[in-house]
């Protein structure tokens, strides 16, 4: 198992977001800036490792017929975890992202990873494919992010960068430029691999 | 049988599991949590009453401000700053329930002799870049020092006081018929509110 | 619509018709309102805004087709065309920078992305004024006066609507300049200053068959109908169906956007439903949507229902029995 292979597949060969499409929801909602969507990344990032941690220590346990209501159960819980810590201790971000913290349970990249990895491999390997895919989810996250907030409010994590003149377009800080950004992303990736 | 008590087990473990880890975190949250709703509430409440050395959140009065949907009675909070004993204002929140998206809550401080002293936008869904912008700092400032008698609550589109905001007259309007409610009900209930 | 088409056997004969005929035609029909619009807001401005929005429509097509190794098609016409109709769907007094701006997400987003002409399921020129209207709700609603050139953000449109929204009736001074609505006195986008120019270019292009009468006799009928109905009811609230057939871009719509032939139904029965659907949904946003004007909007939504309409209205085959059982 190779780091560097293994975070190349995270960010490019299976990004949850713009090669899998999955998790295409929180994508979306949560990328209108760059702030909120690294906020949304960690968050999910953080689930992810600790779901695919657990679910595979007990895979040997749990019985397949009751799979899925296990999974959801263990990850509810840390989605729980992650909402409570945050509006304790970083409440903007909280605010910010708001109904979709608790909607990470419904992420599908988190029940996908438990049950096409985590369920079939050693724990130290689920982790780290816990860890390469959360990298990949909030790459993906910040690239989408990044686009929308540069045109829509032209600014980058809050800094004014286009001056005073500029004015932000904002159909890309609402939901259809979502779908125009990560429309054009897709295509551009995808036009990258064909090439090569 | 025996198959179907073995699956009962193990979703049962794994829920007491949960339910002890979402235990224990949420008793190290609790008093974060509580203290950041009261931080929230303490900075609106600053930010728009006059300067006062007691801790507002503290010395309220609730009245029956309305009827629900139900026929129910709805109470409304008022927050009283004091300076040295005596009242130095008012706030309170009221709600415009014809945002251009949603209703719009906003905190309303009052001095005693039915000034404004301060506005501030609690919660509202408008459009970011438009309607959004009734959080501007310019735009809130307006109301300072205006009261009953020295202003016509109504938009300049409308014949009134208050500027708009160019291409969203939805958002400003609203806000401005709510606190106008506001006014008129401490203007008819000063006695009970400062009072009681 | 009983019409029986005769097919004889090969070789034909190719009349010679091309896409580049037809925008020829479309841009000649254009042509008297064009001018005429250009003279009424002060001619420098307009001419600016036209130019800029056909380059950037032209530029970007080329562009686009360049990276993708496609034939290079701003030859024919079409592209400059939907620069045309964009400028004239928009303020006359338009910064550069969103006229170019609006040809560019025209071409990419309502055209190219989907495959270039004829795989466009919506009307680009629509598609570029939404984007507009969405990014630059203020610069898109900053509109000039004609001849006086006077800036204003009040179309006859959103008189109405705010002063039905805050009074419930239709001011009198608002219904007295109706007559001024004919010749094109109000504020608005280029494309509604005045109708009798549209009706023209309209009829040169049912004349030279470039489009059929269908689409733009349903949608001005169905929102004359529909309009008179309220009308009739209470006309202290709702405006008069002539009032809402010369303002906004309803005349523009119905003989130049809704009848593109790539975005629209292509049986006879199908354009019928087309066009209804269009006038019927331009009312009913414009009394009781959230914006003023509901044009654009409608043709966008009726754009996305023809399919479905073509696939209802083909007609049977000659001698096509249905099988039973």
């Amino acid at each position: 198992m190779n780091p560097v292979s293994e975070l190349k597949r995270g960010i490019w060969t299976e990004n949850a977001v713009l090669k899998l499409g999955l998790g295409l929801c929180p994508a979306l909602a949560t990328s209108s800036s760059v702030e909120n969507g690294i906020g949304m990344g960690v968050a999910a990032t953080f689930v992810l490792i600790c779901s695919n941690v657990v679910i595979s220590a007990m895979r040997k346990i749990i019985p397949s017929k009751v799979r899925i209501p296990a999974f959801i159960v263990i990850i509810a819980s840390f989605v729980t975890v992650v909402d409570l810590v945050m509006a304790g201790f970083l409440p903007d971000l909280h605010k910010a992202l708001g109904i979709f913290i608790p909607l990470i349970v419904v992420n599908c990249i988190i029940l996908g990873r438990a049950e096409a990895y985590a369920s079939k491999n050693a724990v130290l390997s689920s982790a780290v494919d816990g860890i390469v895919m959360g990298i990949g989810f909030t790459v993906a996250l910040v690239a989408i992010a990044s686009v929308r907030e540069i045109l829509g409010n032209g600014s980058f994590f809050g800094i004014n960068i286009l001056g005073s003149g500029f004015v932000p377009m904002l159909l890309m800080i609402l939901p259809p430029g979502a779908f125009l950004a990560i429309a054009f992303l897709l295509a551009g990736m995808n036009q990258v691999s064909a090439e090569k | 049988m025996k198959d179907i008590s073995r699956l009962a087990l193990v979703l049962t473990l794994i829920t007491a599991g949960s339910a002890l880890l979402l235990a224990m975190v949420e008793k190290v949250t609790r008093e974060p949590i509580a203290q950041q709703r009261r931080l929230v509430t303490l900075g609106a409440l600053k930010a728009v009453l006059p300067p006062a050395n007691n801790s507002p959140d503290q010395d309220t009065v609730s009245l029956v401000t309305g009827k629900d949907s139900k026929g129910n009675d709805e109470q409304t909070t008022f927050y009283r700053g004091r300076k040295d004993g005596a009242v130095s204002g008012v706030a309170f929140r009221v709600v415009a329930p014809d945002g251009y998206s949603g209703s719009i809550a906003v905190m309303v401080g009052i001095e005693p002799n039915g000034q404004v002293s301060g506005v501030a936008i609690l919660q509202h869904a408008e459009t970011p870049g438009l309607g959004a912008l009734i959080e501007g700092e310019s735009w809130k400032n307006q109301f300072k020092g205006k009261s009953l008698d020295n202003a016509d609550w109504r938009v300049k589109k409308d014949g009134g006081h208050f500027d708009q905001i160019t291409a969203a007259t939805i958002s400003p309007r609203a806000v401005v018929g709510a606190i106008r409610k506001g006014l008129e009900f401490y203007k008819a209930n000063k006695d009970q509110i400062i009072g009681g | 619509m009983d019409k029986t088409l005769y097919i004889s056997s090969s070789p034909h004969v190719h009349e010679g018709g091309t896409t580049a005929k037809a925008m020829r035609d479309v841009i000649y029909a254009l042509l008297p309102c064009v001018a005429l619009w250009i003279y009424s807001f002060g001619i420098i401005k307009p001419s600016v805004v036209m130019a800029l929005c056909i380059i950037g429509c032209m530029a970007s097509e080329a562009a686009w087709e360049k990276v993708r190794g496609l034939p290079i098609t701003i030859g024919d016409g079409s592209a400059a065309m939907t620069g045309i109709l964009l400028a004239l769907n928009m303020p006359p007094n338009s910064p550069w920078w969103m006229a170019l701006l609006g040809g560019v997400a025209a071409i990419v987003i309502g055209k190219q992305v989907f495959g270039g002409l004829g795989y466009n399921p919506f009307n680009p020129a629509l598609i570029g004024r939404t984007v507009l209207l969405i990014s630059f709700p203020v610069q898109m609603t900053t509109w000039m006066m004609p001849r006086t050139h006077e800036i204003t953000s009040a179309t006859p449109l959103s008189d109405v609507k705010i002063a039905v929204g805050l009074t419930g009736n239709i001011p009198d001074e608002i219904k007295a300049q109706l007559g001024s609505v004919l010749f094109g006195g109000f504020g608005g986008q280029l494309g509604v200053v005045s109708g009798f120019a549209l009706i023209a270019g309209g009829c040169y292009l049912i004349y030279r068959k470039v489009i059929t009468w269908h689409i733009p006799v349903s949608f001005i009928g169905s929102a004359f109908v529909l309009s008179a109905i309220f009308w009739a009811v209470n006309s202290s609230k709702y405006p008069s169906p002539v009032f809402h057939l010369f303002t906004g871009g309803l005349m523009l719509g119905a003989f130049f956007m809704a009848t593109d032939w790539v975005t629209t139904p292509i049986t006879p029965k199908g354009m019928l439903i087309f066009g209804a659907g269009c006038g019927i949904l331009t009312i009913l946003i414009r009394l009781f949507g959230g914006y003023p004007e509901g044009v654009a909007f409608s043709i966008l939504l009726m754009n996305s229902a023809t399919p479905i309409i073509d696939r209802l209205t083909m007609p049977k085959k000659f001698g096509l029995v249905t099988q039973k059982g």
